[in-house]
Order: structure tokens, then C-alpha cells, then sequence
């Protein structure tokens, strides 16, 4: 006898539920321009005002693909932080993450869909980085370079949703921008990602290591060999440390809000 | 279903993008581009020329120029009526620029003499020696012994023909010799070989690090030498793997007998001349028959055998003012291992001309920086001496030029032919009169961009009287790095060293506190406190301008201990002693006077060092108020 849970979790219908939840999450990003533009625009304007206009030629002309490698983390991390932080955040308040958790979906994939619609904002940056880099910024790669930076730049993002997703749970949502803001784009500027970190004095390049945007710019820079040289194993570690800590935080938050 | 497909269009059309992203050339194409028709040099063409790695900056690069007016010898003739043109930093003679040809600017050489940028085949290459040699002319250095990490640094650099201002570098990396053997005494841990077995793999090594070619140590059995060598069944067994590897060998010998063996295993090239003794029929025949080149190194010899480095500049060659205080004091340095013997030059430049007159391929190199040689200059003094062994000046000229691509995988430096990067000097006078007319240098051009050959090294440091009194900490008036343990330690010794800052002192409060031990594991053993002048030991500081002497407080551990002076140059520190007597604990003054020390350079210091002699097995000294005293001043 199958029973309507049965039926539920079959995979097919599973797919179902994380297709279109993650179709509507996305339509939805896409409907809200103040969300849109600004994450799809600002990486990339950053990137030609100071890796195509300004700086072409520093760094024995490599400025260019150094600078698509920083401003690709700088865009991806955008939408993972924002639609995290300030989405979640305004939906806990309206009531409609309750709302969710109360429906017979899962609620993984509410979250399953945030991550997926953010990537796929990412996909878009990083695509259009790719081809304002290689049009203009005279970079060129191996094939297997271009795929690997796109992968590990959408990989990154999963640190800074659990990031977002904590941040989400705890701010009120009037509070939640501001927030977001202050965290990232100082992080940003901090790790690198604007300008190359070895034109930091040295204490700024050892305060970098507090930042999980650091060590995803640096293992970004790895493929190209352009990092600073510690070892990518050490970024990666601290990263996927990072990553474990931020997930705990979001997952102890999400309860205490589920009790609430 | 809908939703399936409508990603994995989604990601083919993200994949498909990407597959149609730019990729950096294909190296295998331009190198075919660069491949030189060379007889001998079929094994070579699996080299990879630096230039094959085409930098994205290379398609920015617009440099280009016309010069007219001049004579220009491409490296194997002369051109007295056509222009030489340079499109994108390379001399470019390939299409019928007629009408561009009009926009671009020109310049007008008449009545000077144009010759390829020189190649030093034999250099060992560090630091800012890249930026010293294009100075004086020389724009490419086969290096003969380096750390591999430095000349992939300078390679990176040389990919592009970019506006550089220094030479480009092809390295033979870490040479091949035995534990103890010549190149283990200069305190760099390096590999050694020991046995015939070991030859590939040691040659693969050196290909993995970066080497262009391999460079082998080696001293036949007989020779009395204070160092050890690789058998000649190793030397063999080298030369056969680096062949096999599609690499070029070239051996250091110093003897008859060594360079006999090395000819006779197949050796590309000798990198010194002998001059123990005069070349027999049997080797020129056996070189010539061979194809072994040989890059005498006359100047190093000269050098060796006691004649002063500096005697080649003419008085009115522009040369003098292009040499810091730096490379004079290195060209006024000689070997104190080896008794004078005016002979051995005479012989040297005998074998020299015999094998010219072989018909053996000579090539000009000069071992800088060895004592009384120095980078891009000596070069100069190589070609008069290799004048004065009888070879032509045409010879010459093609020796320091174009000759080394015969051999070496250069990519077309030392040559003005179509593709070949537009690095040259133009000469006021001619140089076929005379070989010393190449030190009648007016400009230097590489990569088609003309080089500031006006140093700018000249240090206007201000040095404080009081140069530490370490009052609160290990630091002091100069420099921001602070005083720091030194041993030989670093160069696998094993004494040992260190410094920390003591609340006590000798007249005020504080001092530094140096303990240590002195091994006998090094041949020349030291440890003790170091203070350099500036980051890298680059820039010189004049202790000479204001003081005439330098006083310190010390006290410890009774016995000798040395002052060391490190000055820009020298690899060597000058060394002074000063003892420690027997007191209880009161701090002794110690005065060096500058005129009482006229052998050290004391405008040149980059940094001082405090040091316990040999005879200490554990010692403590404390070391305080370092300073200087100022000169009188004369009415």
C-alpha cells in the first residue's frame, strides 16, 4: 500500500518540488531589480573601472585576469550574502518561512532553492567577468582554467550562504541590509578583492586571513597562479572550516527560530 | 521532464561559452616559429625558447621605430644603406612596409656603428645583475650556476618584449658536481651526484627545475685540487643523459688532461680554457672533429694570474661613468687562493688562438661576478683579450653575438634578423678598427626600448651617530629591521646563535644579549648579532662622509671576536678582530677606526655583523650603545 508520504518522497516528484521552487526563487530575484541590477551590474562595473580602465598594464599586464579571478568572488558572494541575509531575513518576518515550514515541502528545499536561484546569478557575473576579461582585458586561459574558476567561484558561494542564512535568522529585516552591507563590502575591500591584497601594508595582508573571502580569492588566484603562495591546502582548510562553523551558527539559529 | 531539459541547456550553453573563451597560443606552433636551421643543434630543438610563451602583453606592444643613417652588422655582415626597422620591440624585415613604414617614427644614427646586443656566455647571475649587464651592452647572460627559483623570476620577466631595462638569463641552474666538490663552497645547499647511475635522473631533475642546458663539474683523478669530482664514468654518464634528454652539456675543467676527457665524452662545450699546459694536435683534432665549442673566460684567468681587473677601460670610454663604486671595487678584487703565474694567461690565450685557427667555435664569456670580473662590463675586457690572443675583430664580434645561437636555445638574441628582438648597442666608433671601440657605447636598445644607462643607485642615507643604544628593544636609528642572530647555520654548518633584548646594560638601561655556540662543522665558522642596512643588502650606506670611527660597548665571555663589514660587491665580509679581556662584567669600549682599515670600502657598508671567533665552544657577550664619531672638522 503506498501512502501519501511514499508518494512524496518518490524522486520524481521530489525533483518536482526542488525544480519549481527553485524556478519561482529565481523568477522571484529576478522580479526585484533592486536585487538584480545591483548584483549583476556592480562586480561587473567595478571590474572595468579598475581592472580595464585604470590598471591594465600594472602587474606586467596580468592586472586584468588577476582582477576577473578577485571581482568573480566579489560577485558571487553579492547574491549568496544578500539573498541569505536580507531574503531569509525579510521572509522570517513576514511570516512566510513559517509558512513554508508549515507546507508538506521540505524546507530543504527552500533553502536548496535559494542556493541554486544565488548560483545561478553567479553563473551570470561570472560569465559576464569571463567575457568582458577576455574581450577587453586580453585574458586568456586553458580551457580547464575557465572551468575551474567558474566551479570553485560556485562552490565558494555555499560558505557565504550559511554565512547569509545566519545572519538571516537573527537581524530583523529592517536591520538586515544594513548589516549585509557593513560585513560585505568591507570584506570585500579587505581580502583583496578590489585590489590586489600585495599592494596592502603587511598588516592589512595578515588581518586577510580573518575573512573566508580572502582564501576563496586566493584559491581563485591558485588556478591562474597568481595567488600569494602559501599553499592552497591551507585556504582550503580554513575555508571548509569556516564553512563547517557559519553552517552550525545558521543550523543553531534555525532552530531557535523554529522554536520561536 | 520540461525542467530537465530546460537545464541541461542552461549548463551546455554555459559550457559551450567557456570552450569558446580565448586559450594562451599554442606552444609547439611558435615554436616551430623560433627553431634556427642549425647544423649540429637538431637535439636542441625540442628546447623550448622562452619566447614561445607569448605574453598577452606582447599583443599590446606597439613599440616601433625606424633607424636610418647607420652601419649595422646583424651578427654576420654588415649593412651599411638599408634601415634597420623595429615593429613590436623585433627587428622586422619581413613585409613591404612602404607606405606604413611612413607614420613611424624615425631615427636618425648617421655616422654610428650598430651591433646586436652582446651575449655573455659564461655568468653567474643574481640579485640586480640582469639590470648591471644591459647597462655596459651585454642584453642576454648565460648563466652557469644559479638558484633556479632566481632565474625563473627573470624568465617570467622575458617572455614579452616589454620595456624591461635588464638582460634577458638562460641558466644551466644547479651544476653538476660531487659531494665537496667544486660549486658545494659557496654555502647554497645544492644536489650532488656520485655515481654514473644516478645521471638521468639527476639531469631530469635539473630539466624539472627550469635549466636550459646542463652544466658539469669536472677534475680528472690526478689533478691536485683542495675539492673532490665526479669520476670520469659519471662525467660520461652525464653527458649521455643530458643528450638523451635533448639537452646540451657543457663541462668546467681547468686542466689539459680534464678537458681531454670531457671532449672525449661528447661534451657540447668546454666553459673555461686550460692553462696548465698548450693544446696537442690530438684534442683540436678531436675538438674539431666533435664540434665542442669553448668559452675561454680570459678574464677570470687574467684575474686569477694577478692582473688588475679595471687596466681594459680606456681613459675616454664612457664606460667610466656608467661604473658605480660597487662594480669598481669588484673589479679590483683578486683571488687570494692562487700564486701569481703571468704564464698561465699567456697560455691560455696560446690554446685560445690554436683553437681559432682550428677552426673550434670560441665563444665570449667572463665568469662575472668572480673576483675582478663584473657584470656587462667585463664583457669588454673578454673581447680585448680574446684581440690579444690573436683572434679577428670580425670573429670577435660574431663570438659575442651571434655565435652562442649556433649552440645555446637563444631564440635569435644576438642576432638583427626578421623576428629577432630589437636588442642593440649603438657604438660612436667603429668597432671593426678596433674591438675597443665597443666600449664607445652611446645606447643601448633591448626590446627596442633604449636603457637608462645612468645608475641611480647612489644612496643619500643619512646614517644617525647614535646607531642603537637599545634602550627598549633590539632596534635601532636606521633601518626599521631590527637586529637578528646569525650563524652558518644557514649554510648547513652547525653553529648556532641568539639574540634577545636584556633589561640590563652598560651605562644606561638595556642591551642586546648574544649566546651561541660555535660548531666545526663549516670551514669558516661564525655566530653572533647582524644588523643590515637596508632589506635586501642593496643599497650602500657612506660611513666615510661624516665619521671617521665606530665605537661599541661589549662585554662576556673572554676572547677573540670579530667585527664583520658586508660592503656592496663583495660576497666576502671584511673582518675585524677585537678581543674581550677577562673583567668582572664591565662593559669594555671597542673603537674601529675607519683609516686604520683603508683595505674595506667604508663608503660601501650594507651591514655589520658581531661575531665570535673559532676557539669559542659556548659563548654570551652583550652588546651595547653602537655608535659613530664624527669627523673634525678642518679650517
Amino acid at each position: 500500500m503506498k501512502t501519501d508520504s511514499a508518494l512524496y518522497t518518490s524522486k520524481t516528484h521530489l525533483f518536482g518540488i526542488y525544480y519549481y521552487e527553485t524556478r519561482a526563487e529565481f523568477l522571484k530575484a529576478m522580479r526585484m531589480p533592486a536585487f538584480a541590477i545591483p548584483s549583476l551590474l556592480f562586480p561587473l562595473m567595478f571590474y572595468i573601472f579598475f581592472g580595464l580602465i585604470f590598471n591594465q598594464s600594472a602587474m606586467n599586464g596580468q592586472m586584468p585576469s588577476y582582477l576577473m579571478a578577485t571581482y568573480g568572488v566579489f560577485g558571487v558572494i553579492g547574491p549568496a550574502l544578500f539573498s541569505f541575509g536580507v531574503g531569509v531575513s525579510i521572509e522570517k518576518d513576514q511570516g512566510w518561512l513559517a509558512m513554508k515550514q508549515c507546507s508538506p515541502m521540505p524546507i530543504s528545499a527552500y533553502f536548496i532553492a535559494r542556493i541554486l536561484s544565488a548560483m545561478v546569478f553567479g553563473v551570470l557575473i561570472i560569465l559576464g567577468l569571463f567575457l568582458l576579461g577576455a574581450i577587453f582585458g586580453d585574458v586568456a586561459m586553458h580551457t580547464w582554467q575557465w572551468l575551474l574558476t567558474m566551479t570553485v567561484l560556485l562552490a565558494g558561494m555555499l560558505p557565504f550562504c550559511a554565512l547569509g542564512l545566519w545572519f538571516g535568522l537573527l537581524a530583523k529585516s529592517q536591520a538586515a541590509p544594513a548589516i549585509v552591507n557593513l560585513i560585505y563590502l568591507p570584506m570585500a575591500f579587505l581580502s583583496g578583492l578590489w585590489l590586489p591584497i600585495q599592494l596592502f601594508p603587511e598588516i592589512m595582508q595578515n588581518t586577510a586571513w580573518m575573512f573566508p573571502a580572502f582564501h576563496l580569492a586566493q584559491l581563485t588566484l591558485a588556478i591562474q597562479g597568481l595567488d600569494s603562495g602559501i599553499g592552497v591546502l591551507w585556504h582550503l582548510t580554513i575555508l571548509l572550516v569556516m564553512t563547517v562553523i557559519f553552517l552550525f551558527l545558521a543550523t543553531r539559529a534555525f532552530r531557535h527560530q523554529a522554536e520561536k | 521532464m520540461k525542467g530537465l531539459i530546460a537545464m541541461a541547456a542552461f549548463i551546455l550553453i554555459i559550457v559551450g561559452l567557456l570552450l569558446a573563451l580565448p586559450t594562451p597560443p599554442d606552444v609547439s606552433s611558435t615554436d616551430a616559429l623560433n627553431k634556427q636551421v642549425i647544423s649540429k643543434q637538431n637535439r636542441l630543438s625540442n628546447n623550448k625558447s622562452d619566447d614561445s610563451q607569448l605574453s598577452l602583453n606582447e599583443k599590446k606592444i606597439n613599440h616601433q621605430l625606424i633607424i636610418k643613417g647607420a652601419s649595422w652588422f646583424d651578427g654576420d655582415t654588415w649593412h651599411h644603406d638599408s634601415p634597420l626597422i623595429v615593429i613590436d620591440g623585433r627587428v622586422n624585415f619581413s613585409s613591404d612596409f612602404s607606405e606604413e613604414l611612413s607614420d613611424l617614427p624615425v631615427i636618425d644614427f648617421s655616422g654610428k656603428y650598430i651591433i646586436p646586443g652582446l651575449i655573455d656566455a659564461h655568468t653567474h647571475t643574481w640579485g640586480s645583475a640582469l639590470q648591471q649587464a644591459v647597462r655596459f651592452g651585454v642584453t642576454t647572460e648565460l648563466d652557469m650556476f644559479t638558484q633556479p627559483t632566481f632565474v625563473t623570476q627573470a624568465k617570467q620577466q622575458q617572455s614579452d618584449v616589454a620595456d624591461r631595462q635588464q638582460a634577458d638569463i638562460f641558466s644551466s641552474g644547479i651544476l653538476a658536481t660531487s659531494e665537496g666538490g667544486h660549486g658545494t663552497e659557496y654555502g647554497i645547499n645544492i644536489p650532488t651526484i656520485d655515481s654514473p647511475e644516478q645521471a638521468l635522473e639527476f639531469v631530469k631533475q635539473r630539466l624539472a627545475e627550469g635549466s636550459d642546458y646542463i652544466k658539469i663539474v669536472y677534475i680528472q683523478a690526478n689533478k691536485k685540487t683542495p675539492f673532490t669530482s665526479i669520476s670520469r664514468d659519471t662525467l660520461n654518464a652525464l653527458v649521455k643523459a643530458a643528450h638523451q634528454m635533448n639537452v646540451m652539456a657543457v663541462v668546467h675543467t681547468s686542466d689539459y688532461e680534464s678537458a681531454y676527457h670531457a671532449v672525449s665524452a661528447g661534451a657540447d662545450g668546454l666553459v673555461h680554457v686550460f692553462h696548465d699546459q698548450l693544446i696537442s694536435n690530438d684534442l683540436l683534432l678531436l675538438m674539431k672533429q666533435k664540434n665542442t665549442f669553448v668559452i675561454p673566460t680570459l678574464s677570470v684567468i687574467s684575474s686569477m694570474f694577478g692582473k688588475a681587473g679595471t687596466n681594459f677601460i680606456l681613459s675616454n670610454s664612457p664606460l667610466q661613468d656608467r661604473l658605480t663604486p660597487a662594480i669598481i671595487n669588484q673589479l679590483e678584487q683578486s683571488f687570494d687562493a692562487h700564486t701569481p703565474s703571468k704564464n698561465a694567461l699567456n697560455i691560455a690565450q696560446k690554446n685560445v688562438q690554436l683553437m681559432h685557427q682550428a677552426g673550434i667555435d670560441i665563444l665570449v664569456g667572463t665568469d662575472a661576478p668572480n673576483p675582478g670580473t663584473a657584470h656587462g662590463v667585463s664583457i669588454h675586457n673578454e673581447m680585448q683579450l680574446l684581440q690579444q690572443a690573436g683572434m679577428p675583430v670580425l670573429s670577435i664580434l660574431k663570438a659575442a653575438t651571434s655565435l652562442p645561437g649556433k649552440y645555446f636555445p637563444v631564440a635569435k638574441r644576438g642576432q638583427l634578423i626578421d623576428g629577432a628582438r630589437a636588442d642593440f648597442l649603438v657604438l660612436s666608433k667603429n668597432p671593426m678598427q678596433s674591438i675597443n671601440n665597443t666600449q664607445f657605447i652611446e645606447h643601448v636598445y633591448k626590446n627596442g626600448y633604449p636603457i637608462n644607462v645612468n645608475h641611480t643607485e647612489a644612496s643619500n642615507i643619512k646614517l644617525p651617530a647614535k646607531l642603537a643604544d637599545f634602550k627598549h628593544d633590539l632596534s635601532n636609528q636606521l633601518t626599521s629591521n631590527p637586529f637578528f642572530s646569525t650563524s652558518d647555520d644557514r649554510f648547513q654548518g652547525n653553529s648556532a646563535a641568539n639574540i634577545k633584548w636584556q633589561n640590563i646594560g652598560c651605562d644606561t638601561m638595556g642591551s642586546a644579549l648574544i649566546t651561541g655556540s660555535i660548531g666545526q662543522s663549516f670551514p669558516y665558522p661564525w655566530a653572533g648579532a647582524m644588523l643590515t642596512f637596508s632589506e635586501n643588502m642593496e643599497i650602500p650606506v657612506d660611513l666615510n662622509a661624516d665619521y671617521k670611527q665606530l665605537e661599541f660597548n661589549v662585554s662576556g665571555t673572554p676572547g677573540q671576536y670579530r667585527l664583520l663589514v658586508f660592503t656592496q660587491g663583495l660576497q666576502r665580509p671584511a673582518e675585524i678582530n677585537y678581543t674581550i679581556s677577562p673583567t668582572d662584567n664591565t662593559c669594555q669600549q671597542i673603537s674601529v677606526v675607519f683609516e686604520q682599515h683603508s683595505s674595506i670600502n667604508w663608503e660601501l657598508v650594507t651591514g655589520l655583523a658581531w661575531v665570535a671567533n673559532k676557539e669559542h665552544k659556548a659563548f654570551e657577550f652583550m652588546l651595547d650603545d653602537i655608535h659613530f664619531k664624527a669627523k673634525t672638522k678642518k679650517h
